[in-house]
């Protein structure tokens, strides 16, 4: 088994709570020892850095402190956090090892145990990936290599039987952050992406970060209904996992047609 | 593509340095190519373009721009950045205005997205977690919100997306210390 420290920021405990069960259900089934950072405190995505230097890094920097300590490397689910957790890293010369959750199971290993857990192939179900911004971006912040065109998520969902669609609109941005000061503008960025998601081929978005899933899920022109999944959802619902109805039901645009129609029927 | 070229040299004109810390971020090797305004997804929306902006503060005078609405409308996407051909951290560049803007006390040339960073501060700095409906209470109540923002609230509600009870306080008396020792920051 393998131990981690988890940070799951105020999202996973909040609005996206889904996305925070989804991870601990499949970290679970596939031996991970997820160790919750205890007195975690918010990493202040994305406020804090916009009015303050000194609090933005301070209030990252706590967690990085408390991670140190555990020995552990540290695994944030939510983009924005592992973003701001990633800023500090570098800012600061902490020894902690920031991953983000995709970084640790789209490794070969972990992808194979993966495909050994399904219960339920989604076959059929066709699927883009959406990655976002602060997942990839800029590239000497999170290391990512291939930050134009990332397949992190990519290999994860081919993993359990899905149809990756290409796509162009990986990284681009959604708007999420400005979200609930100015969501016409949001709604814009939002809207074009799940009509590119469309476009494609696709039957929904799977995503890894809270502020994107909140933002395509409500943010789509009226009469689209294209489900905004976390990659963590698909996941636990293929390895066939309890849970998943109660997460269902938080979403604006409800999965449960595309995945009733995929694999088993 | 590099895309990523060497930022550890100083940049060679420190025209921007009346910024603290800003002329690090390389604004006056901007040489006006466009690409970040180019791949900026919200640059319609903005009064400034991130390249107009770029050179505005090589040249020192970012004075200029620190009421524009444009650095509140950026997302903080990083295109600009990652694309950047001679290594401006474009989005940075911006933050740091941001931040210079709010310690100078000026008004923001977006009021929504300054009060909803200050409400979500005032979130944190409470109980040391985010308590999102408490923040939007708190956002609502600063701005005066349009209603299209409070439908998505009360949505957002319906579905049980946003919890009623508050995440435990935790660590509060550090975080206060943490916004003392930022103080006359992000006011």
């Amino acid at each position: 088994m393998r131990a981690v420290s988890y940070y799951p920021g105020c999202s996973l405990h909040g609005a996206a709570r889904e996305y925070g069960d989804s991870t601990t259900a499949v970290c679970q089934a596939l031996d991970v020892d997820l160790q919750e950072l205890a007195d975690w405190t918010c990493c202040g995505a994305s406020s804090g850095h916009s009015l303050s230097r000194t609090l933005g890094l301070a209030l990252a920097a706590r967690n990085l402190a408390l991670a140190e300590g555990t020995g552990h490397e540290l695994v944030a689910p939510c983009a924005a956090c592992y973003h701001r957790l990633k800023v500090a890293k570098k800012e600061s010369a902490s020894s902690v090892t920031v991953l983000h959750l995709l970084d640790l199971l789209a490794d070969d290993e972990t992808l194979a145990q993966i495909r050994e857990s399904i219960q339920r192939p989604l076959e059929g179900l066709k699927a883009v990936c959406y990655y976002g911004c602060l997942l990839v971006r800029p590239p000497d912040v999170t290391g990512v290599a291939d930050y134009e065109d990332p397949q992190s998520m990519d290999r994860v969902i081919a993993a359990i039987g899905a149809e990756v669609r290409p796509w162009s609109f990986k990284t681009d941005c959604c708007g999420g952050g400005i979200a609930p000061a100015r969501p016409a503008v949001a709604r814009r960025l939002s809207s074009r992406l799940a009509a590119m998601a469309q476009e494609a081929g696709a039957d929904c978005i799977v995503t890894a970060c809270p502020m994107c899933q909140t933002n395509l899920d409500t943010g789509q022109q009226e009469g689209r209904d294209l489900p905004v999944l976390y990659f963590t959802e698909l996941l636990a619902y293929a390895m066939g996992l309890e849970g998943t109805e109660a997460w269902w039901s938080r979403h604006m645009v409800d999965p449960a047609p595309i995945l009733d129609r995929a694999g088993i029927s | 593509m590099t895309g990523n070229p060497d930022r550890s040299q100083p940049p060679l004109s420190s025209a921007a340095d009346s910024v603290p810390g800003i002329g690090a971020l390389g604004a006056s090797l901007c040489f006006s190519c466009h690409k970040c305004s180019s791949g900026c997804p919200v640059v319609e929306d903005m009064d400034i373009a991130p390249h107009q902006i770029m050179a505005m503060v090589g040249a020192g005078l970012e004075g200029e721009v620190l009421g524009s609405s444009a650095i509140w409308l950026c997302t903080g996407c990083q295109t600009c950045t990652t694309r950047c051909p001679n290594g401006v951290d474009v989005a940075s560049v911006i933050e740091a205005l941001k931040q210079q803007a709010a310690a100078a006390g000026i008004r923001a040339g977006d009021r929504r997205v300054a009060a909803f960073h200050r409400a979500f501060l005032a979130s944190v700095r409470a109980r040391g977690r985010v308590h999102e409906l408490a923040l939007m209470a708190r956002y609502a109540a600063k701005a005066r919100r349009p209603p299209e923002g409070l439908r998505l609230g009360v949505k957002m509600l319906r579905k049980g997306k946003l919890s009623l009870l508050p995440p435990r306080k935790t660590a509060t008396q550090e975080i206060r210390q943490l916004f003392e020792e930022a103080k006359g920051e992000g006011r």
